[in-house]
């Protein structure tokens, strides 16, 4: 009943402080959103790096040109059911004729380079099996496969590109998680250091509490919660402000066609428990165990 | 009550405030403490709270041996005294009502048990109609006056006041004055460190005197000075 009854009255002494000291109090929502805002944004960014790495990955593919003399269905059949053997490593089979491929080549051409092609067969480019791959590390092993499979003239790869999108892909993931780390140290520093500064400009009003009997989780009890009530608005404020930041970004990428299969950004509902989650830890967690750390040195009277 | 033996105090940077203080005080005794700066006042005043602790010597308060209290007990045994400073130290960020109930709540006391005394207690000090104002908006009689309601309201069996009247005009430290005596008069052993001459040689309470760290004067009826007894 006490017990419930403190929790009352802290709430009350807590709410009532920030209400009196509304310059202090608004000082630190902003420099905690700032610093839960800045740490978003490198989640974002992390996570963003990963998404486009992978959607990436996803695009990996390779042509398998079979040769001219193939054309009885069946034999393109048995090609492809070789092929499916791989299926673990790969997502998408397409088979396209040559006169599919060439139509397709034709088409991107403009007026005066199509009239260079005025008289040429069909039949000069070999039809082919798209493979798209699950996974740009099995390319090569793949590649070797595909190559050995009767009928097939060369197998045709973009790897090396590949390999380099892979691995830009994966630094700027490794970087990002770096970036991420470091920026949530510096903003444990900062959200401390404004934790201490607002106790240290109400220890004499800590003190007068040790002189009048208060025991130290009594005087401790109001900070932690004023830690916790600043560290969940600021951490509401933040999120806010990311999603929209966020969604802005999304649409001005829309509006200019800067947003393709590759470049797009991961849907914001992918991000969103993790952002909650992020700033609710470090804005409240950070808020709490601050005020109940920092307040130690002014209980000693 | 309240018993010094042998009680050294010498601090950190090696200045010796105290050197072998021994009194006793009986409960129900109104007891001045006299002297010049630096005598040895305030240092005897943080012994009694806790604040700081003897290098040598015994302290008893209601039979707990102080120097031997641990750093969770020591909110435990402040409640028990009623403390008043020269300037005045409530809290900013709460009303007259609110100060006072603070020693209250501290000890667990209930909303209806705080509702009930809370105003008695404004009314001895006559500062029933000022419950809703804050510090700021009070005169520095009125502030002490809460201070002193806030001392007496968990009815401690000591209250302690360092310069009470420091900063008061001699009419105000008139009133506040009358008011700590009638807190003696209910019971409540009052220790009071003070400079005000005047108080003292009108009161004739028992006088103890330091100088340099050490008692120089203990008179039951005594003035500020031997001479104005």
């Amino acid at each position: 009943m006490r017990i419930i009854r403190n929790f009352f009255r802290f709430i009350g002494d807590s709410v009532s402080s920030m209400i009196k000291n509304p310059l202090m109090t608004i000082a630190s929502m902003l420099i905690v959103t700032f610093c839960l805002f800045v740490f978003g944004v490198f989640i974002v960014l992390t996570m963003n790096a990963n998404y486009m790495g992978q959607k990436m990955e996803e695009q990996c593919q390779i042509e398998i040109n079979i040769s001219k003399r193939i054309e009885d269905p069946q034999e393109i059949e048995d090609i492809k059911m070789q092929i499916e053997k791989k299926n673990d490593q790969i997502t998408d089979i397409v088979y396209k004729t040559g006169k599919e491929r060439f139509d397709r080549f034709k088409s991107k051409l403009s007026a005066d380079k199509l009239s260079r092609f005025e008289g040429v067969p069909d039949t000069i480019i070999d039809s082919s099996f798209t493979v798209t791959l699950k996974d740009i590390s099995q390319a090569k092993s793949l590649v070797k496969y595909f190559e050995k499979i009767k009928g097939v003239t060369s197998v045709s790869t973009e790897l090396s590109l590949m390999e380099k999108i892979h691995n830009l892909t994966d630094l700027i993931k490794k970087i990002s998680m770096w970036l991420v780390l470091l920026f949530a140290f510096i903003s444990i520093f900062i959200i401390s250091n404004t934790i201490k500064l607002t106790l240290h400009n109400r220890r004499k009003e800590i003190n007068i509490m040790k002189y009048v009997g208060a025991t130290d989780a009594y005087i401790r009890g109001p900070f932690v919660i004023e830690g916790m009530i600043v560290g969940l608005i600021s951490a509401v404020i933040a999120y806010f402000g990311t999603a929209y930041g966020y969604m802005t970004l999304v649409g001005f990428m829309g509006s200019f066609g800067i947003a393709n299969s590759v470049i797009s950004l991961e849907p914001f509902a992918h991000l969103r428990w993790i952002l909650v989650g992020a700033y609710l830890i470090l804005g409240m967690g950070l808020g709490s165990v601050g005020s109940f750390v920092s307040i130690r040195r002014y209980l000693d009277v | 009550m309240i018993k010094f033996e042998n009680v050294s105090k010498v601090y950190e940077n090696g200045v010796k405030a105290l050197d072998e203080v021994s009194f006793e005080v009986e409960k129900g005794e109104f007891v001045f403490l006299v002297g010049s700066s630096a005598a040895g006042k305030s240092t005897l005043i943080k012994l009694m709270l806790r604040e700081v602790v003897a290098s040598s010597g015994s302290i008893h308060i209601n039979d707990i041996d102080v120097s031997k209290l641990k750093h969770r007990q020591i909110p435990y045994f402040r409640r028990n005294i009623g403390v008043v400073f020269q300037d005045f130290r409530l809290l900013p960020n709460k009303n007259v009502y609110k100060n006072v109930a603070y020693a209250m709540e501290i000890v667990g006391a209930s909303n209806k048990k705080i509702k009930s005394t809370v105003p008695k207690v404004l009314s001895m000090v006559g500062l029933a109609d000022k419950a809703k104002m804050y510090p700021a908006q009070l005169s520095g009689g009125e502030q002490q006056r809460v201070v002193l309601a806030r001392a007496i309201v968990n009815r401690p069996a000591i209250l302690i006041a360092d310069e009470p009247t420091g900063n008061l005009d001699p009419e105000t430290a008139s009133e506040i004055m009358q008011i700590i005596e009638n807190i003696n008069l209910s019971g409540t052993t009052v220790i009071m460190a003070t400079h005000a001459e005047k108080i003292v040689d009108s009161m004739k309470k028992r006088v103890i005197e330091l100088e340099k760290g050490c008692i120089s004067r203990d008179e039951s009826k005594g003035g500020y000075t031997y001479a104005n007894n």
